[in-house]
């Protein structure tokens, strides 16, 4: 009797969480719904968009920066070890910039916007709706979603484009302080190699990648601010859980995404 | 779009249930055009429920809510928006926007809504804030700057700007000393009295009986999601209802 209580008791706690999932799943997707619908209705408030391009694109690049720079440089360096093994090591240059361009560009550009970006947009908008002020946007005849999600998504999926170009550059140079200063690769062959190798389709996959994180993490975060709840606690969670999320999320649909555009470019 | 009726609002076998729980217990009244109308009573009496029925923030299960001989139930998404620009309102703790300082806010309407210049929107801000007894130099202060009476006068300018027919006041004395307390309710009955002529309404959420009494025309006291009594002021002080004898008494 006691083992079937249990056993029942454990199956209706996972039927629970289920359930609490498929509810959260059920307010993502009404969330979306209605910011894509928002998106297309006027009025559009230009000016919304582009402080947020300058807060996420403009106030991001110092990061970006040292992120990229180092990272091309490590790149470089750890390619180099592996690479000269078999005296391979001209093609430090290829391999790091078809890298950067494709992949690390694009998601280590989504980590940082996600850690630094998503964390504010549900601060923000967190923030607000515990202190009312969303109630205030719609007792005026605003709608909230309009007015503070939209510009933040869409400012994300414009700025994280821009900086995975900004990543790409300054990783490549890195990569080629490392390879020809230190590693001193000839600069002929290093660059050659590239041209090589290189495409374009691969820049432009890492973009596309970089526009489509920029969208998740815009949704991400503000669906976070939104469904804040009490106080203070309450904004930190969401903030959290905005920046959790962002990540995994750039993370898993890296891996769907880069199936689906090699079929395609 | 006014309406011309004798309420400004009203709630016509009006019913919500949220999950299991009745908030709203088929409440059928109407809110006085022109008048101070307090909704008066303890916590968890539906006062605010109520409050967003008026807006349209929540629909009723059953019955009508309408105002300004508009039934809000039957409003679209887009007409509510339009719709809610009749009203102006005081929340509880002002809800300043708070990446904007005092005149920003005060403007953040006119530019949303009207076509006004920057000069005419200048004009009209600075006469919002002498209306509400604020220094001009309050007028660049952030929210954070500013002491709570001062928000609230704020609030109260931003509420007025798009000349709205309803006012709502959530609270609108929540963690104010006495005296400000009663300087914010003159300035709301002055405020009333200033516009009272184009049919102004003014619904006040509350459970400051004392202020209540001296403020308002009329009184509407809620108990457990059910209309008490609704009564002019002077009825309501004698009235005999042990309920509203024990809040009197407080």
């Amino acid at each position: 009797m006691d083992v079937k209580a249990i056993a029942i008791s454990k199956i209706e706690g996972i039927g629970e969480t289920v359930l609490g999932y498929l509810n959260g799943l059920g307010d993502f997707t009404n969330f979306t719904m209605k910011t894509i619908f928002w998106t297309f209705k006027p009025p559009y408030r230009f000016h919304l968009l582009f402080d947020q391009i300058v807060f996420m694109g403009n106030k991001s690049v110092f990061i970006i920066f040292l992120t990229s720079g180092f990272t091309g440089a490590v790149f470089a360096m750890q390619i180099y070890l592996g690479m000269k093994a078999i005296n391979a090591d001209s093609f430090i240059g290829p391999i790091v910039t078809i890298a950067l361009s494709k992949e690390l560009a694009p998601v280590l550009s989504g980590l940082v916007v996600a850690g630094r970006c998503g964390a504010a947009m549900a601060a923000q908008i967190g923030s607000m709706k515990v202190t009312e002020q969303i109630d205030a946007l719609e007792v005026m005849g605003i709608n909230s979603y309009q007015y503070l999600a939209v510009p933040r998504i869409l400012g994300a999926m414009i700025s994280l484009p821009l900086l995975s170009g900004i990543f790409l550059l300054i990783g490549y140079g890195g990569s080629w302080l490392v390879g020809v200063k230190v590693l001193q690769i000839d600069e002929i062959l290093y660059t050659q190699k590239i041209s090589d190798f290189m495409r374009l389709g691969m820049v432009a996959e890492g973009l596309i990648k970089a526009a489509v994180f920029g969208y998740l993490i815009g949704i991400i975060g503000t669906y976070h601010g939104f469904n804040v709840t009490g106080g203070a606690e309450g904004v930190g969670k969401g903030t959290n859980m905005a920046v959790v999320w962002g990540m995994i999320t750039v993370l898993v649909v890296d891996f769907f995404l880069t199936s689906f555009l090699a079929k395609i470019l | 779009m006014t309406g011309n009726s004798e309420f400004s609002v009203e709630f016509r076998n009006l019913t919500k249930t949220f999950g299991e729980s009745t908030i709203l217990h088929n409440l059928n009244f109407g809110i006085h055009r022109g008048k101070i109308t307090t909704i008066l009573g303890f916590s968890g009496a539906g006062k605010t429920t109520l409050m967003k029925h008026i807006l349209g923030l929540v629909m009723p299960t059953e019955g009508e809510v309408i105002v300004l001989d508009q039934v809000v139930n039957h409003l679209g998404e887009l007409e509510l928006r339009e719709f809610r620009r009749n009203f102006g309102m005081v929340f509880q703790y002002a809800a300043l926007f708070d990446f904007l300082n005092s005149f920003e806010n005060i403007a953040f309407p006119l530019r949303e809504f009207t076509k006004m210049t920057e000069e005419e929107i200048k004009v009209k801000v600075m006469d919002l804030l002498d209306a509400t007894g604020l220094p001009k130099e309050s007028a660049f202060k952030l929210p954070s700057e500013l002491s709570g009476g001062m928000r609230k006068r704020v609030g109260l300018a931003r509420g007025l700007a798009l000349d709205p027919h309803i006012m709502l006041y959530d609270e609108p004395t929540s963690g104010l000393d006495p005296i400000t307390t009663h300087t914010v309710y003159d300035l709301m009955r002055d405020t009333h009295r200033r516009n009272e002529h184009r049919g102004f309404t003014s619904i006040i959420i509350s459970h400051d009986i004392h202020a209540t009494l001296k403020y308002s025309d009329y009184i509407v006291f809620m108990e457990k999601g059910r209309v008490v009594e609704h009564l002019d002021v002077e009825t309501f002080k004698k009235s005999e209802n042990p309920v509203i004898r024990r809040f009197l008494e407080l």
